[in-house]
């Protein structure tokens, strides 16, 4: 029987206690020496082969009959007031079906007192009206008809100038979230931990604005089906967007169904609805056929989401003998007019290291910018450069390796609670990093030339542990094979590989007798979001439970069959096996006896543990050359050991740490929104100007995993690894600038005129 | 985007034509600047004038006394891989491989490379630039990173072409048909900085079209090497780059063209350097000296001045590879 329990799960940095319905059984994890045919060995990915071949549908391949196109038409100003509208003429052209903007839009609450289509509007890129018509060309051309009055006001883009007494008001609670020193941590007694160090450093880090840029922008179509709505939507969560948009519109959860098969990356910025679900559903609504609405490249950067800009005044105060006496944090977030507030900045100040003194204070401000949405570890990305600069600057100053100073102020338990860890790595992961890329032996500090190497390294610290709710189902066929279902989503990741390599180790069935079903909210049960590394340790013990259902019902059947003690049986590459008997049955001979009759197995992601504290950890290390009369920057190679617990499968876990550390070269030397302040309006968004990195910015990328079980985390012994990879990238890359030219870049992304500025200035080389 | 009509020339002169009928026309070829211009509002011709039907205008060839004459719509990417070009213009082949993309290159045309716009972003957004007749240029108080050092004087805008530089390197000219005449223009004269009551970014005129490019011969054993610095390592327009074409008799200097991208409106010829490596023998201090001198005259903006630096470093990188390399 299920039962409910409460149990803390952590989100992004976010720890909330939570009611979880869980399966009364505690299913003993598979530990170091469970031995294991399937989890554990590289299977290439399901699907992979649609993908790279175009044949897999994404939601913008999604083509229904009679549907229309939806264009919409946003803001020209960082700040203003809509005087009049007039879309008259719009509405009259051939091939326009609908026009929706604040004059006819239904009064839908969204941002605080904010509308979906708001009189006021604030920043450039925001909504004003949208157009449904036969073709995108129409409906762009009836975007042209609509005369829009703006009466402009003040603005304010920039967030020291927005928390200063008197700035332009945003939104009627004033700019600054929360307290005006935001969200305040505090242990211990800084002003002691100071007192008591030798050695304090102040320093201020900036990191700028990165756009997720996903390969597929925000895309969704909507058609109605009599009173229900079914929306086909590139998402982080199928059923966030069901409850949200049922919500919204104020529709019984059973009447819509959210669909999302493949989906070309999130990494934050579809985990919620936008208001783009909402006004497809509108639209179609108005027009009773089916709408396609998908964000243009420059809206998807004005408007679809960004990391928020974060100002970081970090203080540190250290004993001579590399003791760490004292953290202090206060770090600003520029969130943009609807972010929903500022990320973990400080984190990985509260609990990389066995510091007795900690404060830190995050303050999120609003500003006339497009809203700041997650993006792939946030806060603690952000947070980790500051922190492992300024630990890189410290351990210099004392004369201190490094490494070894990280190894010196190394937290057994978690600094914050003081309980133990689930499992923790991280000093093996630094000792393999540093063995990888050859630290010991590393050429010491600024060499000759022109072309100057120098390594550095940075730590990881994550969350990654999930937790329910999270469900699934494993069906038997009659043949042998298995369907796995649940409401999961594969937001790029390997999610269906994974969970199909988890479901036939837990049956004892082969890999390609199961077939897993996910991302329809109405084909399986809840999931949890895509998102805070959740997915594989939420998701992964749900269906194992759901398998190992199934799996003794399989028996039990298969024992009175068989005439046999059904403890005396077992199942293994799809072939029931008797330890009394020699002879072995196919798995579908079973089933097959009792046709249609099915074996139905369910499961639920049990509990997190609630004495131990679960968590990621790694350690990357970077090699850089830098050319110091043209300040040129190549990231040579970069060795990155992350301890994720179990590994499930190689090969996608590899792809996971690729991208996160060509995701964190792109943050560390030229990924940038950049804004134009006395006109607030943004310069580059698009994809010439807004660089991400190409194939040849890529270092030679070294993965090593620890690959150890968790045994405690939960029944897999397998965390998160989504969001690891990109942590650490930046400010080993940044330490290893440092080391090659003694010149330490304190706001990323590191560019070239930084570079060579500081170098003029510094009158170095 | 305006409704355009798409219509094919059969000749230079029905093309030239065309262009003159029609004061709302334009050509087309690759179209990788044009579609671009258009879909942001920056170009909205109604008829756009296909040259790529007329024969002869992709040809590369030498004529009688060995120069190199290049159909104005000969793709970058045939050009680069031409063998003569790759015989004794390299330089060529050099700029045009760090243009771009591939993909890019496969389309994009010499003539149409020459004359593409800037790329700053004031002009390429939805700002009030001095290009689009706003009062002032924005980049000049405000994001000035990727603007000009040199001969900014009402737009800060810089030529973002690769090959430009290069051609101008090789004292390349354009030959530009009218329905009248036919004239040649040297490269050097054929760009032009923008200004109020001029705002063409060359001497090309509405009614004209670019029929050939002309580069001469250069002196044997001449040797040319471009080098560029991007924001990343490909697919990227240039922060600033150095085309130098270099000739030498023994040791000494003969000829050297040095030419800098991405600093000003037009390819900017640094020829105060030039002068100071001429007749000379390259020496590792002169080269420095040359160097010193090639940012003669530059007035960086409050984000650019980073671009000094990186282009005294390009030009003194290139003549010591030049160098070395004829050495050995």
């Amino acid at each position: 029987m299920p039962r409910i329990v409460r149990t803390k799960v952590e989100f992004e940095g976010e720890v909330r206690e939570r009611m979880a319905v869980v399966e009364e059984d505690h299913i003993t994890p598979w530990g170091s020496g469970t031995p294991l045919r399937i989890v554990g060995r590289s299977y290439p990915r399901t699907g992979g082969v649609e993908v790279v071949t175009g044949k897999a549908t994404y939601t913008a391949d999604v083509q229904l009959p009679g549907m229309l196109y939806c264009r919409i038409m946003r803001s020209p100003h960082p700040h203003a007031e809509i005087a009049s509208i007039d879309y008259v003429k719009a509405e009259s052209m051939s091939g326009v079906r609908a026009v929706l903007c604040h004059a006819n839009a239904p009064g839908i609450r969204w941002f605080g007192d904010s509308l979906l289509f708001d009189r006021i509007l604030r920043y450039e890129g925001e909504e004003v009206a949208a157009v449904a018509a036969d073709d995108e060309e129409i409906a762009d051309g009836a975007l042209s008809l609509i005369r829009v009055r703006y009466r402009e006001l003040p603005f304010v883009v920039e967030a020291e100038e927005a928390m200063k007494p008197g700035a332009v008001q945003i939104h009627p609670g004033g700019n600054i979230v929360g307290g005006p020193d935001g969200e305040v941590y505090r242990r211990g007694n800084v002003r002691e931990g100071f007192a008591k160090a030798d050695l304090v450093v102040e320093e201020r880090y900036e990191t700028p604005a990165a756009v997720h840029n996903c390969l597929e922008p925000h895309c969704c179509v909507a058609m109605w089906a009599g009173d229900e709505l079914v929306l086909w939507d590139s998402t982080q969560h199928v059923y966030g967007i069901r409850n949200e948009v049922a919500a919204t519109l104020g529709l019984p959860l059973n009447k819509v169904r959210v669909i999302s098969e493949f989906i070309g990356g999130g990494f934050g910025c579809k985990q919620g609805v936008g208001k783009h679900e909402i006004i497809a559903a509108l639209l179609a609504k108005m027009t009773g056929r089916p709408v396609k609405l998908a964000l243009s490249r420059r809206a998807e950067n004005l408007a679809g989401g960004v990391r928020h800009p974060t100002i970081q005044y970090l203080k540190a105060g250290v004993r001579r003998d590399g003791t760490l006496m004292a953290l202090q944090l206060r770090s600003i977030a520029n969130i943009g007019a609807y972010g929903m507030g500022g990320s973990e900045v400080g984190g990985p100040i509260r609990e990389l290291y066995r510091c007795p003194n900690v404060l830190t204070e995050q303050i999120a401000i609003h500003t006339n910018l497009g809203p700041a949405t997650a993006f792939r570890a946030p806060g603690y990305m952000e947070g980790m450069y500051g922190l492992e600069s300024m630990m890189d600057q410290i351990a210099r100053g004392l004369g201190i390796d490094p490494l070894q100073f990280r190894l010196l102020n190394y937290a057994e338990k978690d600094p914050m609670r003081g309980v133990s860890y689930s499992s923790k790595h991280l000093d093996k992961a630094y000792r393999t990093g540093a063995s990888i890329i050859g630290w010991e032996s590393r050429p010491g500090g600024q060499n000759a030339g022109a072309r100057r190497r120098g390594f550095g390294m940075a730590s990881q610290v994550w969350g990654g542990g999930g937790g329910p709710p999270a469900y699934a189902i494993v069906r038997l066929n009659a043949d042998g094979t298995a369907d796995v279902l649940t409401g999961t989503q594969d937001i790029g990741t390997g999610t269906k590989t994974v969970l199909s390599q988890i479901a036939a180790e837990e049956l004892g069935f082969k890999v390609e007798d199961v077939r897993v079903t996910i991302g329809d909210s109405r084909a399986g049960p809840y999931a949890p979001v895509s998102a805070g590394s959740m997915t594989v340790p939420s998701m992964g013990p749900a269906v194992r439970a759901a398998a190992r259902s199934a799996r003794e019902q399989l028996l039990n059947l298969a024992a009175d069959l068989l005439r046999v003690l059904a403890t005396e049986l077992s199942v293994k590459e799809g072939k029931i096996k008797s330890t009394a008997r020699p002879r072995e049955v196919a798995v579908g001979e079973i089933t097959g006896r009792i046709g249609d009759f099915m074996i139905i197995g369910q499961g639920a992601r049990g509990p997190n543990p609630s004495d131990a504290k679960v968590r990621t950890f790694g350690a990357q290390f970077a090699e850089v050359e830098v050319d110091v009369e043209t300040g040129d920057v190549t990231v040579l190679r970069v060795a990155a050991v992350h301890d994720f617990g179990r590994v499930i499968n190689p090969l996608t876990l590899g792809n996971q740490v690729e991208g996160g550390i060509v995701q964190g070269t792109g943050f560390a030397l030229m990924e940038e929104r950049i804004v134009d302040s006395p006109t607030g309006k943004a310069l580059n968004a698009n994809l010439e100007a807004y660089k991400v990195p190409t194939m040849l910015d890529v270092p030679s990328i070294e993965s090593h995993p620890i690959d150890l079980p968790d045994e405690i985390c939960n029944s897999i012994g397998a965390k998160g690894a989504g969001e690891p990879p990109i942590i650490p990238t930046a400010p080993a890359i940044a330490n290893a600038v440092f080391d090659a030219t003694g010149i330490r870049i304190r706001s990323l992304p590191i560019t070239r005129d930084k570079l060579l500025e500081e170098i003029r200035r510094n009158a170095a080389f | 985007m305006r409704p355009f009509e798409h219509v094919d020339a059969t000749s230079v002169s029905d093309a030239i034509a065309l262009l003159k009928a029609e004061p709302d026309g334009t050509i087309i070829a690759g179209g990788t600047d044009l579609l671009d211009l258009m879909k942001d509002g920056l170009a909205s011709p109604r008829v756009l004038i296909n040259v790529k039907t007329i024969d002869g205008l992709d040809r590369i060839e030498a004529d009688a006394a060995g120069h190199l004459i290049i159909g104005p719509i000969t793709t970058l990417a045939r050009l680069a891989e031409d063998a003569r070009v790759r015989q004794d213009f390299l330089l060529l082949s050099e700029a045009i491989s760090v243009t771009a993309s591939p993909q890019l290159r496969n389309m994009a045309t010499v003539a149409g490379n020459v004359c593409q716009r800037p790329r700053c972003w004031y002009y390429r957004g939805t700002f009030d630039c001095f290009l689009k007749g706003g009062n002032s240029c924005l980049a000049v108080g405000g994001r000035s990173r990727d603007s000009g050092i040199f001969g900014a004087a009402e737009c800060a805008a810089v030529n973002p072409s690769d090959l430009a530089p290069a051609l101008l390197a090789l004292g390349a000219s354009v030959v530009i048909e009218n329905a009248k005449r036919r004239r040649e223009v040297p490269l050097e004269s054929f760009f032009t900085a923008p200004q109020k009551d001029r705002p063409g970014f060359t001497v090309l005129g509405r009614d004209e079209m670019i029929v050939e490019v002309k580069v001469p011969k250069q002196p044997v054993g001449s040797r040319g090497i471009y080098l560029k610095a991007m924001e990343r390592k490909t697919w990227s327009f240039a922060q600033a780059s150095a085309a130098i074409q270099l000739s030498r008799a023994e040791a000494r200097v003969t000829d050297v063209r040095i030419i800098l991208g991405g600093v000003a409106p037009v390819p900017w010829r640094a020829s105060a350097a030039e002068d100071v490596l001429r007749g000379k023998v390259p020496t590792g201090e002169l080269i420095e000296r040359v160097a010193a001198t090639a940012t003669d005259g530059a007035h960086p903006l409050g984000q650019n001045g980073y671009k000094v630096k990186l282009a005294k470093a390009l030009v003194k990188r290139g003549l010591a590879m030049l160098v070395d390399n004829s050495r050995s």
